[in-house]
Formats: structure tokens, C-alpha cells, sequence
């Protein structure tokens, strides 16, 4: 799968840039920003190469491997976004809406409701899954 | 005094002991014998019921008072709480609560049970269960206490006593029904008692009745005074933090790594997923646990309201530059300290006098003996400090406004100058404020009358006692799992009121950082084994063990190193940076100068990247890592644990064919 392939280059740009390797070649410097966005990124093309490859082998039932799928991705997404906001929060607290520094309002009210509408489409999604149950 | 003469009850005590009684009928009422009703309430808990349920175990799990506390504090760094907690809840609703319920568990150590038949897996799960319940347990009771002290005047000590005694009876009479069907109106009498005095408060003072909406104002105005503040020379620019700035008290990988515990953390709190175990059905819990997070969000919004509103009022008393004698009556409580002397410690130095101490030795003697909580106090005075409160205390008249007003006008000043504060005005250094109580202060500075103050400490009150049932429930279970016989309803009761026992009578700890390293616990303990077991059918009773025994020795062995050995942690340190440190020589070749602009490049950019290369810190932490998220450790050594010897035990299909069966679409 195309997904697993790219997702190993970036695994490995990632590495190589951690190691240095990329110093004198690009005219500027990779912070880890560019390490951290790279691997969250070959980790969720691999994710996406294996959830493909697991529906084509049918090896478990679709429901099973779908289900899985969402629930990862979900979690995934939730855990991406706890893990970046703070650092994000700073420099969104340059702009100010009705008092509020942006940042600071995200991590301490946007964030529930973006999680919990995250909750509700994982709930709405899964009840389709399990309607659509093992064709 | 006869019994006659003892004085009437005030009205917050009347509410108090009232809304106890309504809670213990209601327990009462919902008593049974029947073991499917006692253990999973019938699981006829449909999306209304169980979300509130799941929302009133979820909400004061770290109680309110503490996370108001924490974020008028450390500012926008305290706000890793709430992060934390929202994150977990999509964890806990997409990864662990679905399956539990499908596997017809009831908890996590039934989870365990049923997946690891015979295995000592369960019983280390129970473990970890048991001793985090009962933490989370203690902290409800000594929330309830200091609200009760607090904002409604009564004996902190009674009110725990109170709480426990109705949780233990409800309990032991109506287990999980009793225990969910009363979370359901206690959360809902809980949101309205916290949220109505917000919108209070942002009318009066920002002319908008949504408080969650309404506090940009007071974090503007706090953003000027802090600024004033240092301009007038009445706060110190290095001590004072802006308060929506982040990273200044806590540093960003500390931060990340605070999160992630409390993260995975929530996401295996027992006491919530318990509630997940009785819902009607999967595609309940789905749904309930969305609405749960709902619901937490509408009070869990309002607490970084109040911690800003309640920093605004303070801090606008200290900008205009408050000399001593204009001091208003909030600062007179008992969780305010200004300049090391308060009200309190000032009565306590009276009551000395008038037993019959005669200098200072004298008062000393008189504090330790009645092991009176000013004695520590008394004992840090500077000496001008001490003679001025003895020669006040023997002219005292009795009467407590004018104890006030010579407090405030004769007292202070001597303390203001023994601090070295020659400005006659009161500083932000010299006033300090027990987090816990700030937004009590707040409220008498904004001038809403003890009143309202009072409706939000019933609110702190019954979210408490709404946790207090769900983690007293689950850690019942977890000490007896045939918890509907005589014996297991007795052992029910047993731990509560145990819990109550250790608010009142146990030692004084800083309780904020007992439950980080309880989440961090619950993430290297509980949090893999329940992953791995739901959604890897190839781990093996022996992995599920080890995983937890890793995870937990990792996660106590950093806490009790950086706490009785950070020497040994230093080297540790030193030995493991020396190992990823790049040696110079090689620095040499891999940062050219010229490309990185020079041998100052990093001193103007990189501060983070320098860090690296530095020797060990000396701080006594791994890494710089505080021991408030030691699960960082614990959780990926856990997860690690659980596949290495998963992988090497024998495969077994049945296993996998069962777990597979009962993984159908759920209806």
C-alpha cells in the first residue's frame, strides 16, 4: 500500500533530520515542529496502509477492522490535538476576540466542545458501522 | 452552656444538613437486595440517566475548589487539568468504555477477570483500582470540608463526618442503583449551584449573565494590572506571572508530559468506567459518554472564569495601591495571609494571653499544646512582629471588629517592615491566599454578599458527594467483589468511612500533587493492561501482569527516587545525557558556524535546542520531568511489558475466538 511507503519515508526524514542530516542542504532550520508533524504524519499514513490492507486481506470481519479504525483514529486525533494546543496557545494569544486571548480560551472552553463534537460524530459514525454490519 | 442555651443553627448549616437528608432518603428509598439491581442497577440506565452518571463520577474527580485553585495559581499553565481531563474522556469513550460494556464487564477488575480467568492479573488491576479510589475518595471528603468551612461556616470536621456517615449508609442500602440513580440530581443541583453565582458575578461586574462567555473582560483587566502593578512598584516583575502567558511556571515538556498523564489517566479512572459497565447497552455508552462531556464542560468552562474573575478583584484591590488600614474585610479570612500574619494567628496569640502565656515562649508553649495550626506561624514571625502582637493581645477588648481594625492598622505595618516592604502599601508578594479559598475572597471583594459565595461552595459540595458515591462504590467493589452480602456491603461502608477518617485525622499534604501521581498511577498501571486486553486478543494473562507490575514499579520508583533520592537521580541523569549528547568534536563538524549564524546563534534563537547539550540540571528529575507525571515512565514501559511477554507466551485460539464472538455488531 502507497500509504505504508510514504508514511516509512516520512518515519525516516524525520530521523534524519533529528540526526542532523539535512543541515547544509535545506537553506534553513528544521525545529522539532517539522520532526514532530512529520512523524504524526507517518504514523497516521501507516495507520491508514494497515486499516486498508487489513479490509483487503479480510482476515477479521470489516465491521471489526472498521471499528478499530475509527476508534484509533479518533483517539489519535484527540491525543494530537491535547499534545499541540498548548504549544500553538502562545502564539494564538496575539489575537484577542471580546477580551479573550485565543489560546488561552481554547485550552480552557474550545477544547471541550471540540471534543465533544468529536464524540458525537464518533458515536453517529459507529452506529453506521454497526448498521452497516459484515456484508 | 446547658443544651438549652446552645445557640440556634445558622441557615448554612440548616442546607447543609438538609440536602444530606434529602440524599440519604433518596439513597434509602432506592435499597435493595436484589444482586443484578445492587451491582449494575439492572444496567437499565438508558443515555439520560448514564451520562449524568458518567458526568457526576467524571466531574469532581480533582475537585473543583482544587482546579480553581490550580489555575488562579499557575495561570493559563494550570489549564493542563482541564486539557488533560477532555482529552481523556475521548480516550476513555473511544478506546476503553465501548468495550467494557460489550464484554458485559462491570468494571475494570471484572474486565480483567473475565478476559484473564485465574490470573494474578486482576487482583494487581484491583490493586491499583482500590488504593487510586480511595485517594479519589479522601479528596472528595476534604473538599467538601473545606467548602463547608469556608463558605458556610460550619466545622470542616463535621461536615466530613456528615458526608461519609450518608455515602456509607446509601451505599451499603442500594449499591450501584442507589449510587447512579442519586448522581443524577445531585450533578444536576450540582451545575446549577456553580454556574448561577458566575453569572452573578459577570452581570454585576461585566454586564453579561453568561459567565463562561463574559470573562475576556477580566482577563484584559488582569493583563493591565499585572502591568500597573509593577509600574507602581507593588509587584516585583520577576515573581509575578502574567496570568495568560504560558510555560512560565510549568515549562512545555513538562506541560506535554503533565497532559499525557492526565490523559491516559482519566481515560482509566475506575470510577467512571464503572458507571460505562451498567449503561443499557454499547451504543448507550457511545452516546452517554458524549453527553457526559457535555455536561462537565457547561461547569468545568465556568472554573476558568472563576479563577480569572477572582484574580481580577484581587488584583484590583493591590493596583490601586491599598495602604494597611484601608485593607477590606476578605483579606481578614482565615486562608489570608498578609505578610505572614493572619487575622486568625492574631486571635490564636489573644487566647495564649488569656491562658495565662506571658511572652512569647510563653504563646509558643500555649500553640504547640493545643497543636493549633498557627503554632508553625508563630514560630516564623520576626521578633518586632511577635512583641507587637503580645502587647495587642493583652489590651484586646473583646470585641472582634476592633480586632480588625488593630490587625489591619497597628499589626501589619510592623509585619509589612519587618518583610522589608517600607511602602506602607499592601504588595502582591505580601499577601498570600490559599488557592483553594481564592475565589471566596473573590466574591467578597466583588461585594455579591456571602450569599452567592455560599450556593457555589453547596455546588463544590454536592459534585463532591456525586464523585464521592461513584469512587466509594468502585473501591467497595474492588475490596469485596460479592459486595451485596452483609459482608460486602459492611467492607462498603468500612472504606468510606475509613476514607472520611484519613480527611479528618490524616496528615497535611499538598493533595493536588497526590492525585497527579494518582492519574500518573492509573496511566503506567491501568491504562495499557486495559488497552491491550480490549483491543489486542493476543495478550496473555502473563502480559496483562507484567504490564502492570512495570508500569506501577516505574512510575513509584521515579516518584520515591525524585522524592528521597534526587542524587541518584542527578546521576542518572548526568550518565543518560552523557550517552544522547553529541561529544563536542563531532558538534563541531555537524554545526557549522556559518550556517547557523555563528557562535552566538543558539544564545539569541535556540534556547530549547541549548538545553540539550547541557549537563545534568541538578534538580533531581529524569530529563527534567517532574514526579507529578511520572506515569510518562511508567506508561510506554507498561505497554512494552505487556506485548514482549504477551508475544512470547503460547498463543491461544479459543481466546481469540471468543473475544472475537462477543465483538459482533452491537444492536
Amino acid at each position: 500500500m502507497i500509504e505504508i511507503g510514504l508514511g516509512i519515508l516520512a518515519i525516516m526524514a524525520a530521523a534524519g533530520i533529528t540526526l542532523g542530516l539535512s543541515d547544509g542542504l535545506v537553506p534553513f532550520p528544521l525545529g522539532s515542529g517539522v520532526i514532530v508533524t512529520l512523524a504524526i504524519s507517518a504514523l497516521a499514513l501507516m495507520l491508514r496502509g494497515w486499516y486498508r490492507l487489513s479490509l483487503k486481506r479480510g482476515k477479521h470481519s470489516r465491521h471489526r477492522v472498521r471499528s478499530t479504525g475509527l476508534a484509533f483514529a479518533v483517539a489519535g486525533l484527540a491525543i494530537v490535538i491535547a499534545l499541540t494546543l498548548p504549544a500553538l496557545s502562545e502564539t494564538a494569544n496575539l489575537i484577542s476576540v471580546g477580551g479573550f486571548p485565543i489560546g488561552t480560551y481554547i485550552l480552557g472552553q474550545g477544547i471541550f466542545i471540540l471534543f465533544a463534537i468529536l464524540l458525537f460524530l464518533f458515536a453517529g459514525w459507529q452506529r453506521r458501522i454497526d448498521a452497516a454490519g459484515d456484508p | 452552656m446547658t443544651a438549652l442555651e446552645a445557640p440556634p443553627l445558622s441557615i448554612e448549616s440548616v442546607v447543609f444538613l438538609g440536602l444530606l437528608a434529602t440524599v440519604l432518603v433518596l439513597g434509602l428509598c432506592l435499597a435493595t437486595r436484589r444482586p443484578e439491581a445492587f451491582t449494575i442497577a439492572d444496567r437499565r440506565a438508558g443515555v439520560a440517566v448514564s451520562s449524568l452518571a458518567i458526568a457526576a463520577a467524571l466531574f469532581s474527580t480533582v475537585p473543583v475548589s482544587m482546579v480553581i485553585g490550580a489555575i488562579f495559581r499557575l495561570g493559563s499553565d494550570g489549564l493542563y487539568w482541564i486539557v488533560g481531563g477532555a482529552a481523556g474522556m475521548v480516550l476513555m469513550a473511544t478506546l476503553l468504555a465501548p468495550g467494557l460494556r460489550s464484554r458485559e464487564a462491570t468494571s475494570p477488575v471484572d474486565l480483567l477477570s473475565r478476559r484473564f480467568e485465574g490470573s494474578v492479573a486482576p487482583l494487581l488491576a484491583g490493586l491499583v483500582v482500590a488504593g487510586s479510589c480511595f485517594v479519589f475518595l479522601t479528596l472528595q471528603f476534604l473538599a467538601i470540608g473545606q467548602a463547608a468551612q469556608s463558605a458556610l461556616e460550619i466545622d470542616s470536621n463535621l461536615a466530613i463526618a456528615a458526608t461519609a456517615g450518608v455515602t456509607a449508609l446509601v451505599l451499603a442500602a442500594g449499591g450501584a442503583r442507589a449510587a447512579i440513580w442519586t448522581a443524577a440530581p445531585l450533578l444536576v443541583m450540582a451545575l446549577a449551584a456553580i454556574v448561577l453565582p458566575l453569572g452573578v458575578w459577570t452581570l454585576a461586574k461585566h454586564g453579561w449573565p453568561v459567565g463562561q462567555l463574559a470573562y475576556g473582560k477580566a482577563l484584559e483587566g488582569i493583563a493591565i494590572q499585572e502591568i500597573d502593578m509593577i509600574s507602581a512598584e507593588l509587584a516585583d516583575a520577576v515573581s509575578l506571572k502574567p496570568h495568560s502567558r504560558p510555560f512560565l511556571q510549568v515549562d512545555y515538556v513538562n506541560t506535554l508530559a503533565l497532559i499525557a498523564c492526565i490523559m491516559t489517566g482519566t481515560a482509566a479512572l475506575p470510577h467512571v468506567l464503572s458507571r460505562a459497565g451498567a449503561a443499557a447497552s454499547v451504543t448507550t455508552v457511545r452516546s452517554a459518554m458524549a453527553w457526559a462531556l457535555l455536561l462537565a464542560a457547561v461547569a468545568l468552562t465556568a472554573l476558568p472564569a472563576y479563577a480569572a474573575l477572582s484574580k481580577h478583584e484581587i488584583y484590583s484591590n493591590l493596583a490601586r495601591g491599598l495602604s494597611f488600614s484601608d485593607l477590606p474585610k476578605a483579606f481578614s479570612r482565615s486562608d489570608v495571609e498578609v505578610h505572614g500574619v493572619r487575622l486568625r494567628l492574631y486571635e490564636s496569640v489573644i487566647g495564649a494571653v488569656r491562658a495565662g502565656a506571658a511572652d512569647a515562649d510563653g504563646v509558643d508553649n500555649h500553640l504547640q499544646a493545643g497543636q493549633s495550626a498557627d503554632a508553625s506561624a508563630w514560630t516564623h514571625l520576626a521578633p518586632a512582629v511577635r512583641d507587637v502582637l503580645l502587647a495587642e493581645a493583652r489590651q484586646d477588648g473583646g470585641d472582634a471588629a476592633q480586632r480588625f481594625e488593630v490587625w489591619r492598622s497597628k499589626i501589619l505595618p510592623v509585619a509589612a517592615q519587618a518583610a522589608g516592604n517600607l511602602s506602607g502599601k499592601l504588595t502582591q508578594s505580601g499577601l498570600l491566599i490559599a488557592p483553594d479559598a481564592a475565589v471566596y475572597v473573590g466574591f467578597s471583594l466583588a461585594g455579591l454578599g456571602t450569599e452567592w459565595s455560599a450556593v457555589l461552595a453547596t455546588g463544590c459540595i454536592l459534585a463532591a458527594l456525586a464523585t464521592a458515591m461513584a469512587a466509594a462504590w468502585t473501591l467497595g467493589q474492588a475490596a469485596s467483589p460479592s459486595a451485596v452480602s452483609p459482608r460486602g456491603r459492611a467492607t462498603l461502608a468500612s472504606v468510606t468511612v475509613a476514607a472520611g477518617a484519613l480527611a479528618v485525622y490524616g496528615p497535611t499534604l499538598d493533595w493536588m500533587r497526590v492525585a497527579a501521581w494518582t492519574f500518573s498511577l492509573l496511566a503506567a498501571g491501568l491504562f495499557p493492561v486495559l488497552v491491550a486486553s480490549i483491543w489486542w486478543h493476543r495478550t496473555s494473562a502473563a502480559g496483562a501482569a507484567a504490564g502492570i507490575v512495570t508500569g506501577l514499579v516505574a512510575t513509584l520508583a521515579y516518584i520515591g527516587a525524585t522524592e528521597f533520592q534526587p542524587r541518584q537521580v542527578d546521576r542518572l541523569n548526568a550518565a543518560v545525557e552523557r550517552l544522547v549528547t553529541v561529544p563536542p568534536e563531532d558538534h563541531e563538524t555537524l554545526a557549522d558556524p556559518a550556517l547557523t549564524g555563528g557562535d552566538n546563534a543558539s544564545d539569541s534563537f535556540g534556547g530549547g535546542d541549548s538545553d540539550e547539550a547541557k549537563p545534568a540540571t541538578g534538580d533531581g528529575r529524569l530529563f527534567g520531568i517532574d514526579n507529578s507525571a511520572a506515569g510518562l515512565f511508567g506508561l510506554p514501559l507498561g505497554f512494552l511489558a505487556i506485548i514482549l511477554v504477551s508475544l512470547v507466551s503460547r498463543r491461544r485460539p479459543e481466546v481469540d475466538a471468543r473475544l472475537t464472538a462477543s465483538e459482533a455488531p452491537a444492536s
